[in-house]
């Protein structure tokens, strides 16, 4: 079923699930909806699964992009909060992916009553290191990664040619093959890379009064083994579940295992 | 021997496939989902710097790349391969056994087993090194090329002329900013800037553009342009072609001066000296008449010699302003033609009588043969306008010698009748030659001391004389060595042979 009202067509969300409790899926960065696909149909008998794009990801209204808004976190909880609003929602369980772990966690600090679980899966508080704090990164890495996203975001004959040919223009992303699955303004991409990285809301973990679960994989590289125990040990009422999933997308890599740890949770 | 009849253990054993993994010209490498290597060929560990044992079960790919490129790997590459079994042209830096790097371009595909499960991931890996060299290179030109491109818009920019290129073909594919200003535009268009030109210019323009891009020849034109307050201003367009090198396509450079005030000052000149000369003409007729009275009357024998001279600066003068008049009618189109079949001979002849007797210095030959009329179909007074004024040349830039040369020659087809003045003076240079005919050009010979006089008007009457017939006349000339003057004429239908 695709709904059609303003918030919901902007955020391209879409509803599948038999069930009345709501399951609303939360993409990570670099991604859309379509990275949850492994592991909603295992949901829809028991509930309603929503599924959404951010603003600027897969295929949401472009158009509603300022920088001024996605600029933090705190626009990206907007959406939440908006899509919970238009659709009504009460009592939700989020499950957000990567960053989105700590956008859901953001939107329950703002409005506590429309969720009930949170699942965050590969959570960071904060990418950089710091005194006293292992995020797992030095500026000079996330640099190394953007300039990889700059050369790598499309093939590299569609990276060289339009510079060469003096083709201003973006090239039509469906004329290359694009090197993500998901398809993604490169330019709010790179933005929204700069956001979740340079993000820090380990001060936020204390206040969450919402239930939480961390699904934290044995080897990522994005959130090492002490972050989970880091929220763990900040954050009220959370529980830290260390898979046997190795990498940073668990539901896509591992589903099984990342379904069986959720369901677990969930009852 | 049939391809048929050929061994196909023969066949076999020319394919080593180890051979071909192991030393294949790019690096191949084999991890399993973890990112643990589980396989890789000699090439990329040769690559590498490190032996086949250092890698395998020890090593996982992400040690390969740097922590970005990790970040890269996991955040993207893991997610893609896994969704899609296949990632295509990444690029990455590789970091070597030496901590020293080199740039690859990496495509792998997923090894699923039976349930669909990712086991293994084959990665291919080219070594780009020289290829990003030369893509630096190619975009380094591409920037050079660019900032010459913005010198050149720059420079046109700030000159006040209209700057126009063209293809070979003669499409206009820039226009600088001064003709966005003349023409109150923004963009170009063909047909709006044609709308622009004087309707009594466009078919000049046109022809004009056409025949300088068939024969590849500098292009110049003067026509009308309507400017913003709808006047017609005068502009002078010229283009010339230019080739970058040998291989490429000719284009064409051009400008649009407006020459408005120049075009104006001239035709005000013109009008004057055809006013002022058409003044000037009654008095002297006047004069003249006065002079033949006087003729008839017994002067005193001191008076005579006054008298002569008097007569002579005179016939100057009617010659001056009777060339001024001339002038006003070649501009006007007004010069007409009388014709009537005659003998050029004779009219030479006449011609030679006439100046003979004022320049003793200079004896004329005549050539021609004796027994023939040379009968010619033209404006007979005009001819001899054109000989004797040829002859007068002759004489005039020949100060050192002592004869000039008049003939007259059939050609082999006996339909035209050609005449050469010839003399043995000073000559032209060559680069002067084509100017010698335009209004108002004088010699200006220093070694000379400037000798020659006169208003410049002589030869542009005389070839204006010559078009009028539909005939021409031709300069073969060398410094120091003289000059021949010729042109043709028909021959006329109403011929005799003496």
């Amino acid at each position: 079923m695709i709904v059609t009202n303003s918030i919901s067509k902007r955020n391209n969300v879409n509803m599948t699930g038999k069930g009345d409790k709501v399951m609303l899926f939360a993409h990570g960065f670099g991604c859309d909806q379509n990275s949850w696909q492994f592991i909603t149909e295992a949901f829809e008998d028991d509930y309603k699964v929503i599924l959404f794009d951010y603003v600027g990801s897969g295929k949401s209204d472009i158009s509603a992009y300022t920088s001024n808004r996605y600029c933090r976190l705190e626009g990206y909880a907007q959406d939440v909060l908006e899509i919970c609003g238009e659709l009504k929602l009460k009592d939700i369980i989020f499950v957000g992916h990567s960053v989105s772990s700590m956008i859901g966690m953001l939107a329950a600090l703002q409005q506590p009553s429309l969720f009930d679980k949170l699942v965050f899966v590969g959570p960071s508080p904060r990418y950089l290191n710091d005194e006293g704090y292992h995020g797992g990164f030095e500026r000079a890495d996330l640099e190394t990664l953007f300039e990889f996203m700059d050369s790598n975001y499309l093939g590299w004959s569609s990276q060289l040619a339009p510079a060469i040919m003096g083709n201003p223009d973006r090239p039509e992303l469906g004329d290359f093959l694009t090197n993500s699955f998901c398809s993604t303004n490169p330019d709010v991409a790179k933005e929204f890379a700069r956001v979740t990285f340079f993000s820090d809301s380990r001060s936020d973990l204390p206040k969450l009064k919402v239930k939480s679960l961390t699904l934290q994989c044995t080897d990522d590289i994005i959130a090492p083994l002490n972050i989970g125990a880091y929220i763990q040990e900040n954050t009220p009422f959370n529980t830290l579940r260390l898979m046997e999933a190795s990498g940073h997308c668990p539901h896509i890599s591992h589903p099984q295992e990342t379904i069986n740890a959720i369901k677990t949770f969930l009852n | 021997m049939s391809f048929n009849n050929i061994d196909k253990q023969l066949l076999d054993s020319l394919i080593d496939p180890e051979e071909l993994y192991q030393n294949a010209p790019c690096g191949y490498l084999s991890f399993v989902p973890d990112g643990t290597i589980v396989k890789v060929n000699k090439t990329l560990a040769n690559w590498l710097g490190y032996s086949a044992e250092d890698i395998l079960g020890k090593m996982k790919f992400t040690d390969l790349i740097s922590k970005g490129g990790a970040l890269h790997f996991e955040m993207f590459f893991r997610p893609l391969i896994n969704v899609n079994g296949v990632v295509n042209q990444l690029s990455y830096d590789i970091i070597k056994k030496d901590r020293s790097t080199f740039p690859v371009f990496l495509s792998a595909v997923t090894s699923k087993n039976p349930e669909g499960n990712v086991q293994a991931i084959n990665a291919t890996l080219y070594d780009v090194r020289e290829r990003i060299m030369y893509e630096q290179e190619l975009l380094l030109a591409k920037k050079k090329a660019d900032a010459e491109r913005k010198r050149f818009e720059f420079l046109s920019d700030f000159n006040p002329e209209i700057i126009w290129t063209a293809s070979d073909s003669g499409n206009i594919d820039y226009v600088n900013k001064r003709f966005y200003q003349f023409f109150n535009t923004r963009k170009f268009s063909t047909e709006k800037t044609l709308s622009k030109v004087c309707p009594l210019d466009r078919f000049k323009l046109l022809r004009r553009w056409i025949s300088s891009i068939k024969a590849a020849r500098t292009f110049n034109v003067e026509i009308r342009l309507e400017n913003q307050s709808g006047a017609y201003e005068w502009h002078l367009i010229k283009a010339d072609i230019y080739l970058e090198d040998n291989s490429a396509e000719a284009r064409w450079i051009g400008s649009c001066t407006n020459i408005d005030n120049q075009v104006k000052s001239v035709q005000k000149r013109d009008e004057f000296i055809n006013i002022a000369s058409h003044e000037l003409k009654t008095p002297i007729t006047s004069l003249k008449a006065y002079h033949q009275i006087l003729q008839r009357i017994p002067l005193p024998a001191a008076a005579e010699n006054f008298f002569t001279r008097a007569n002579t600066s005179l016939n100057s003068l009617q010659f001056l302003v009777s060339s001024l008049l001339d002038v006003s009618q070649i501009d006007s189109g007004q010069l007409t033609l009388n014709l009537s079949s005659f003998s050029i001979k004779e009219v030479v002849e006449e011609s030679v009588e006439l100046l003979g007797a004022s320049h003793p210095t200079h004896p004329i030959d005549i050539k021609f043969k004796p027994d023939y009329q040379y009968m010619v179909y033209a404006d007979r007074q005009r001819i001899m306008q054109v000989i004797i004024n040829l002859i007068t040349n002759a004489i005039k830039y020949s100060p050192n010698a002592n004869r000039v040369e008049v003939s007259l020659i059939r050609s082999k087809n006996e339909k035209l009748v050609k005449l050469e003045v010839r003399d043995f003076g000073v000559g032209i240079p060559a680069g002067k030659v084509d100017q010698i005919f335009e209004k108002y050009y004088r010699v200006s010979d220093t070694m000379n001391n400037n000798k020659a006089s006169g208003l410049g008007l002589g030869l542009y009457i005389t070839q204006n004389i010559m078009k009028q017939h539909k005939s021409r006349i031709f300069v073969d000339s060398e410094v120091n060595k003289g000059s021949c003057f010729y042109f043709s004429l028909p021959v006329s239908e109403n011929v005799y042979k003496g």
